[in-house]
């Protein structure tokens, strides 16, 4: 039999329910049509989850999906994706997590897991190799996400057991819940976290003594050191491996598109205090990586003598940092790198808990909520101390906090306000303003999963080619663009690889590693399929055109300041033309025809 | 005479070692079968590479009663005999930096080889947190932080 | 005789921050960032008194040239 280069071999089912373990074997033919991680991930979903499920019910699953470059010497191929259905948007959703998790599970034998029904008491999942078993976790049940991974580790004997854990705000059910990994290495977004918190597991621990076989070596070994020599000498690489992400704070800040004071404003002189440079000045002391990644750009941050102490994390990234600092007008280390930490303690996604919160002030101010909503939290805009009592709140599901837990989009709702929260399908925005680059207004508003920035982070592009204001061309770029994320979610490769590799890189380590013949061509099919099964799994779901929208203050209300002011995205004309393109209806619906064409029945 | 020396304040945690290390006397990458292995201590926010340090008199082929363990004259790296390795383990138990294991389907001990006098691991390090260096420069890196630590002291107290 | 640079904290090659650079009458877009040590494959866009130019432009005296690295998003 024909070796399959690239894949551990089989895909591991559990159901929670009645504690069956299977192992099917991984099909070569379905991998190729989707690469694996986010493709794979939601055409088994499409398949597996049908309409109208209840996200936090026992019918929904966590599909986790590695990628064929996985757990190889590819660099910067560690990520693994997690699909299901989303308690915050009710679409589609998938989210992907960085470190060592994914490399351990391809080592383990295994090129997914699927996580079916639910259990009766607190358990987690121990992948040992082949020997896999469900264990009770009634005594790890409401500890943070740190005390839990060490617990596991301590309990299972082995310091390098790989962990994946849910804390409080999961078991809450906190609808934007993350599930956490390595300490500070989330599935951030859009609630993973509460569907594992549904199905009562607390934590995936994984051991993996296995290799992956490689159909081309050498020409993998000579592909991978061009890698590293590129990278090394990368001026961007370099400035993501001195200051990480939030290299791209002044960039985007003085260009005003940067999320301020819950968007309403694009630009601060504040945020001077915590740019890049600024980090690494004030708060770095240490760098980290994920696995087999020479860019580094994650960093060790700690205030030594906060009021809160000694307070030591990993990151934020540029998205926290935003969202959780400049977003809810708060600009200061101290007060962002504590907020930073109790979400992370609790396994909340410090996106859409910064933007829950900033929503909160914005209402506050406005006088729509008042002492009463808030018990006497003064939550002003910059008001760092609040900022953080509420981020606990919400993990706790307490006061303003149990509000605040169900979405900004439920939260702005039940205050009769649903037009300030910063949502797309429920989903908050990341840190660009979609005034300051209109491709990322049509980016949000089809988003399947949700306003999410790297469906199609089509900002750098427009802003080299200085027509970020036009709407011209945008669904063509958007669309492209889509469909290469698409691709390089699916090989599991960290989107910062793109630094060294394009495409057509990408497509020669997949065949050294898999031995595939793909070119540019086929590959954007794939990335277009992948696109329109997660589009259908939406539009069974009931959405379509009416649901890709942006919340009117991007529609209406211009840029009062700074570099994008006056500026509005004018959607609709992107959205007839990216349709257009797209072969869909003008519902947003894709057309049988389309569907037809790229191999997807339904 | 060179030994390999880690400075784990440099460590960003890749393994690119690791996997290099696999890769090169392996031809695969596995975890286990790794002659260098970096640790994660999540609770002190550092990533500890554990190698050998090429001791003499090396425990490790003190323990060996079978005459599998020698040192390699040129490099001073520990060589592995591995016809007459029986796979018994106590080299396992005598290194002081837990940085022997055994081959999982040969059943042999694995230590560190030097590569031959170029170790991949220092060659692809992004961070330059493995050196490869003169045991005569042993201690620079630890003076410089003392002395650090002393004028620091010495401020405070003024 | 001067052109004001303000260089986008993010780019790393050589320098950050604002200067003044000292210039003869004019100076090609491509040389000054040459002379400023910078990489050009950081540059996402030149800004020339807020308009796009091209490496091959010519800058002038008293102009204020804004240099913005290139984005990927993250």
């Amino acid at each position: 039999m024909e070796k399959n280069y690239g894949l551990a071999g089989n895909i591991l089912r559990v159901n929670l329910t009645n504690g069956t373990i299977e192992k099917e074997p991984s099909n070569p033919s379905v991998f190729k049509k989707f690469i694996g991680g986010r493709g794979l991930g939601a055409w088994m979903l499409y398949h597996e989850v049908p309409a109208k499920t209840d996200p936090l019910g026992p019918d929904n699953k966590l599909i986790f999906m590695a990628g064929p470059t996985e757990g190889t010497i590819t660099p910067g191929a560690n990520k693994i994706t997690v699909t299901f259905k989303s308690p915050l948007t009710n679409t589609y959703a998938t989210s992907l997590c960085g470190g060592h998790l994914g490399p351990e599970l391809k080592f383990a034998g295994y090129d997914g897991v699927v996580i079916e029904g639910k259990a009766s008491e607190p358990c987690y999942l121990w992948i040992d190799d082949d020997k896999v078993r469900i264990m009770p976790a009634k005594h790890l049940w409401g500890k943070n996400t740190h005390e839990t991974e060490d617990a596991i580790r301590k309990e299972l004997g082995d310091i390098n057991v790989k962990v994946a854990v849910i804390g409080k705000g999961g078991e809450n059910l906190v609808k934007y819940a993350c599930i956490q990994t390595d300490y500070h290495r989330e599935f951030g977004r859009q609630g993973s976290g509460a569907v594992m918190g549904s199905k009562l597991l607390k934590a995936i621990a994984i051991r993996g003594t296995k290799s992956i076989p490689i159909a081309e070596p050498e020409k993998l070994a000579q592909l991978t050191l061009e890698t590293y020599q590129i990278l090394a000498n990368h001026p961007k690489a370099n400035a993501r491996k001195k200051m990480g992400t939030n290299e791209l704070v002044d960039g985007i800040n003085s260009l005003g598109f940067m999320a301020n004071k819950n968007f309403t404003e694009g630009t601060s002189l504040s945020a001077a205090n915590i740019t890049g440079a600024a980090m690494v000045r004030d708060v770095v002391f240490g760098d980290v990586s994920c696995y087999g990644c020479n860019i580094v750009c994650g960093k060790n941050t700690q205030v030594l003598s906060s009021k809160y102490g000694k307070v030591r994390i990993e990151g934020p990234e540029f998205e926290t940092l935003t969202l959780l600092g400049t977003n809810t007008g708060v600009y200061d280390w101290e007060h962002i790198l504590r907020a930073t930490q109790i979400f992370d303690e609790y396994g909340v996604d410090t996106m859409s808990g910064g933007s829950a919160v900033a929503l909160a002030m914005e209402c506050y101010e406005k006088g729509i909520i008042t002492d009463e909503d808030t018990d006497g939290i003064k939550l002003h805009f910059g008001n760092g101390e609040a900022l953080c009592q509420v981020a606990e709140l919400i993990g706790q599901r307490k006061g303003i906090g149990a509000i605040l837990a169900d979405g900004s989009l439920a939260a702005a709702t039940k205050w009769g306000v649903p037009e300030l929260a910063m949502q797309v399908k429920g989903s908050d925005f990341a840190a660009y303003d979609p005034r300051g680059a209109k491709g990322m207004g049509l980016t949000y508003a089809t988003s399947p999963k949700g306003a999410h920035h790297m469906i199609a982070p089509t900002f750098g592009v427009e802003i080299a080619q200085n027509n970020r204001f036009s709407e011209e061309g945008k669904a063509a770029l958007v669309r492209e663009t889509q469909f290469f994320m698409a691709i390089v979610d699916s090989m599991a490769l960290c989107s910062s690889m793109r630094f060294a590799l394009d495409l057509g890189k990408q497509l020669q380590f997949i065949s050294a590693v898999t031995g595939w013949d793909l070119n540019e061509q086929e590959a954007m099919v794939i990335g277009e399929r992948i696109l329109n099964v997660e589009r259908m799994f939406n539009v069974r779901e009931g959405f379509s055109r009416k649901d890709d929208t942006l919340p009117k203050r991007f529609l209406e209300e211009p840029l009062k300041e700074g570099s994008s002011q006056g500026q509005v995205v004018n959607l609709e004309k992107m959205l007839n033309e990216y349709y257009e393109l797209m072969g869909w209806n003008q519902e947003g619906i894709p057309t049988a025809e389309r569907l037809g064409k790229l191999g997807i029945c339904y | 005479m060179k030994t390999l020396v880690v400075d784990e304040k440099k460590c960003c945690g890749c393994r690119i070692c690791e996997q290099w290390c696999s890769w090169t006397h392996e031809g695969c990458v596995n975890p286990t079968m790794t002659r260098i292995k970096v640790i994660k201590l999540h609770e002190q926010y550092l990533n500890l590479p554990l190698t050998c340090t090429q001791c003499v008199n090396a425990p490790c082929i003190n323990s060996c009663t079978f005459g599998a363990l020698t040192k390699d004259q040129n490099t001073g790296a520990v060589l592995v005999i591995e016809d007459l390795c029986v796979g018994c383990r106590k080299c396992v138990k005598a290194c002081p930096n837990g940085v022997v294991s055994i081959h999982k389907e040969k059943r042999k001990a694995l230590i560190c080889d030097l590569c031959q006098g170029a170790p991949k691991c220092v060659e692809l390090c992004p961070m330059g947190a493995i050196q490869y260096q003169d045991v005569s420069l042993e201690g620079r890196v630890q003076q410089a932080e003392a002395a650090l630590q002393i004028t620091c002291a010495k401020e405070r107290c003024e | 005789m001067h052109i004001t640079v303000k260089i986008s904290s993010s780019i790393l090659s050589n320098r950050q921050g604002d200067c003044i650079y000292l210039a003869e009458d004019s100076i090609k877009v491509e040389e000054l960032l040459q002379k400023l040590g910078i990489d050009y494959r950081e540059i996402g866009l030149v800004l020339v008194d807020g308009k796009k130019v091209d490496l091959s432009d010519i800058i002038y005296h008293g102009n204020e040239v804004q240099i913005l690295p290139w984005f990927y998003g993250g």
